[in-house]
């Protein structure tokens, strides 16, 4: 069996088991959308939704992650190769970020209705883009659902709260889209990076990341041979 | 080791030597030696928390031994304790992800695991989610996923548990078949009649001096 076709059933049984969860994934869906409504009409609400949308994503990804932890090495002695088990949740994720993507930037442009479009979408593009190697990796990081949650909160939480202009911005993974949408929500004091360094930096996050979560997912899910002599070998 | 192998049975085809684990300054497995042929059942057996399933999981290479060496020469399959299973899938979905691992095409992992399960008498077609089965049906499949695709070695942890008295019997009449097309099975158990079944006994104590291995045989040749 080609490693293309495990990997689509990889997907196809993941998702299966993501889409039975449907209470959870609605939470995580709607929390971001929550805090766009309440924080209507102002535009600032464009940043927390667009922001909020990575925070959606890549706690789906952490929830695909956590779902196997204990059936994972069994699926790589059964004959799985570690990474094409990453590679099935991955094009899961990629798939329900793209739902998520277009989903959010259709009613962004609908209720708010912002001069900057172009900025908006590729904005929520960006911020659903890196967040699935985020949530791949926080998954593989941490053990638990409630460990990975506060992770990610925190981490979505600074990036909320920090001015987009301030210095350690560009240290945290949404920087590159929390710039196009502080300009689609009309919010830049100083004058924004020119587009192609947001984008860079963006698609840099997301190499590193997928680098990161492809690390440590190895590392967990790989079988394990004792090889070792023993350090006194007995006659 | 040397010199114990039979003129008339097969070179192992898993061999574990001087396994040693510690989880913190807890001292489970001390210079643990186990060997299993082509065709052999061994029993590993030892009081509760006498490192039973921690040494199936550093055969299955679930956990790495501190010290020692695992040297396997077949596909292993490894029927964890606690069955490591997804809740939110049923049987079928289970046979189709696991089949697929196996390099079996969606349609023979089907036939092969409901021919399986059918004969430990769990309710094939059932669309029940794993996490709402009864829990001898789902040890059923546990242990089912361990047997897909005829894996050479196979690694028991208690396969047995919840089972009722009729799927028991079948369990080790079934390793008994098993033995007999080749398989080198290794399993855990308490129960003393059951040990009379192995070809071969490695018993565990706490804290574990020393272990008895390469026994005289028990029961057939
Ligand atoms: N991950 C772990 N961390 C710390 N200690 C552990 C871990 N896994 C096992 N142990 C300890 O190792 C010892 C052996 O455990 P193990 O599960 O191998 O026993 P067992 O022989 O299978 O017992 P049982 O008959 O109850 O199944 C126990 O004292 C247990 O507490
Ligand atoms: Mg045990």
């Amino acid at each position: 069996m080609s490693s293309a076709r495990r990997i689509v059933i990889i997907a196809g049984m993941q998702g299966r088991d993501l889409v039975r969860r449907y209470v959870a994934i609605a939470l995580m869906v709607v929390l971001p959308l929550a805090f766009y409504f309440a924080l209507l009409p102002s535009h600032y609400a464009l940043l927390v939704g667009g922001i909020g949308l990575a925070w959606s994503v890549s706690a789906v990804g952490l929830f695909v992650v956590l779902a196997s932890r204990e059936t994972d090495p069994r699926l790589v002695l059964a004959g799985y190769r570690p990474w094409e088990l990453l590679a099935g949740r991955w094009l899961l994720l990629e798939g329900v970020a793209a739902i998520l993507i277009g989903a959010f930037a259709l009613l962004f442009l609908a209720i708010s209705r912002p001069t900057a479009t172009g900025e908006l979408v590729l904005g929520v593009s960006l911020s659903g883009i890196v967040a699935v190697p985020l949530g791949l990796a926080i998954g593989s990081l941490l053990p638990r659902e409630l460990e990975g949650t506060l992770a990610i909160i925190a981490l979505v939480g600074i990036e909320l709260t920090l001015p987009t202009d301030s210095s350690v911005a560009p240290f945290l993974p949404l920087y590159g889209s929390q710039q196009f949408l502080a300009v689609a929500a009309g919010l830049h004091g100083v004058t924004p990076p020119p587009a192609p360094v947001s984008v860079s930096y963006a698609l840099a996050y997301t190499a590193a990341l997928t680098l990161l979560a492809t690390l440590l997912w190895t590392m967990r899910v790989r079988v394990k041979r004792s090889l070792h002599r023993p350090p006194s070998v007995r006659p | 080791m040397g010199g114990r192998e039979r003129s008339d049975s097969p070179s192992p085809i898993l061999t574990a030597t001087g396994i040693r684990k510690r989880f913190g300054r807890k001292l489970v497995l001390d210079n643990v030696n186990l060997e299993v042929r082509p065709g052999e059942v061994v029993a590993v057996v030892g009081e509760n928390g006498a490192g039973k399933s921690t040494l199936l999981r550093i055969l299955a290479g679930f956990l790495a031994a501190d010290a020692g060496e695992v040297d396997s020469r077949g596909r292993v399959g490894y029927c964890p304790q606690e069955p490591g299973l997804i809740g939110l899938l049923n049987a079928r979905e289970h046979l189709r992800y696991f089949g697929a691992a196996r390099d079996l095409p969606p349609g023979d992992a089907l036939a092969q695991g409901h021919e399986l399960l059918q004969a430990l008498g769990f309710p094939v077609g059932d669309p029940t989610l794993v996490q709402n089965l009864s829990s001898g049906n789902r040890q059923k499949l546990n242990l089912v996923l361990a047997l897909l695709g005829e894996p050479e070695i196979l690694l028991l942890d208690e396969p047995y548990q919840g089972f009722d008295q009729g799927t028991y019997v079948n369990f080790w009449n079934h390793v008994e078949t098993w033995r007999d097309q080749g398989k080198a099975i290794v399993v855990v158990t308490h129960l003393l009649v059951e040990r009379q079944r192995a070809d071969r006994l490695v018993e565990l104590r706490i804290p574990c001096p020393s272990v008895v291995g390469g026994e005289p045989p028990f029961g057939a040749s």
